[in-house]
């Protein structure tokens, strides 16, 4: 199944994260399929970016998003 | 973090770019992944390990434990375990909300030096640009 979630990146107490599309059966060797955006919770505003058109499209064609990407999504109007 | 032209390139092509106040990150997951960035070395390697998967590369719990091959109650243990571990550190120590208290502080200082550059000028204007040197430091 191919998942939207989201990674972690950035330093350790600066948390960052990309919006990637992977599929479910290799979350942890780094690999994925695509990203489509990023977000940072500690910038003030927290700033989302999403690539809403290659969101749409993934999920049309049954990616699921985990309950954190999914929040992102639908802030960003993706959903 | 970005790191090539073409990812730049791509954000930029972006049909939506959207700037917003308030992640939807909620607060417990950030709360979490603070406590693990300053407490996780004082968890065992298995804890860390499935803190990890869940809060840092955002599978759930089935997936991980699908993946590792115990229940799905046995990874919640775990992780819950680990959770409350961390608090009790914080509790005690305080350390990740003084950090937090800091970082505020310092960019509000910062703040306040940008402007004290923008209305002065000569020694007072220097020893500003000094500080507000220190202060960008501090926050690297």
């Amino acid at each position: 199944m191919v998942k939207i979630r989201l990674r972690r990146m950035g330093a350790k107490k600066n948390p960052y994260y990309r919006v990637v599309v992977a599929d479910s059966h290799f979350p942890r060797d780094g690999r994925f399929i695509e990203e489509i955006g990023v977000y940072n919770p500690i910038s003030d505003p927290a700033e989302i970016k999403i690539d809403v058109e290659r969101a749409q499209y993934w999920i049309k064609n049954g990616a699921q998003p985990t309950d954190t990407a999914r929040a992102l999504l639908k802030k960003a109007g993706a959903l | 973090m970005l790191d090539s032209g073409g990812q730049m390139g791509y954000y930029l092509a972006c049909k939506v770019i959207l700037l917003y106040t308030g992640g939807p990150m909620d607060d417990k997951t950030l709360e979490m992944t603070m406590l693990y960035d300053f407490f996780g070395d004082l968890l065992t390697e298995k804890q860390r390990y499935y803190f990890d998967l869940y809060y840092n590369d955002d599978l759930s719990l089935s997936e991980i434990a699908e993946q590792a091959d115990i229940s799905r109650q046995g990874v919640r243990d775990i992780i819950m375990r680990a959770e409350h571990i961390l608090k009790d550190y914080e509790s005690k120590t305080g350390i990740v909300s003084r950090f937090l208290k800091m970082q505020s502080d310092i960019s509000s200082i910062e703040n306040d030096l940008r402007h004290i550059i923008d209305i002065s000028n000569g020694e007072v204007r220097k020893t500003a640009e000094m500080a507000a040197e220190k202060v960008e430091n501090l926050q690297g």
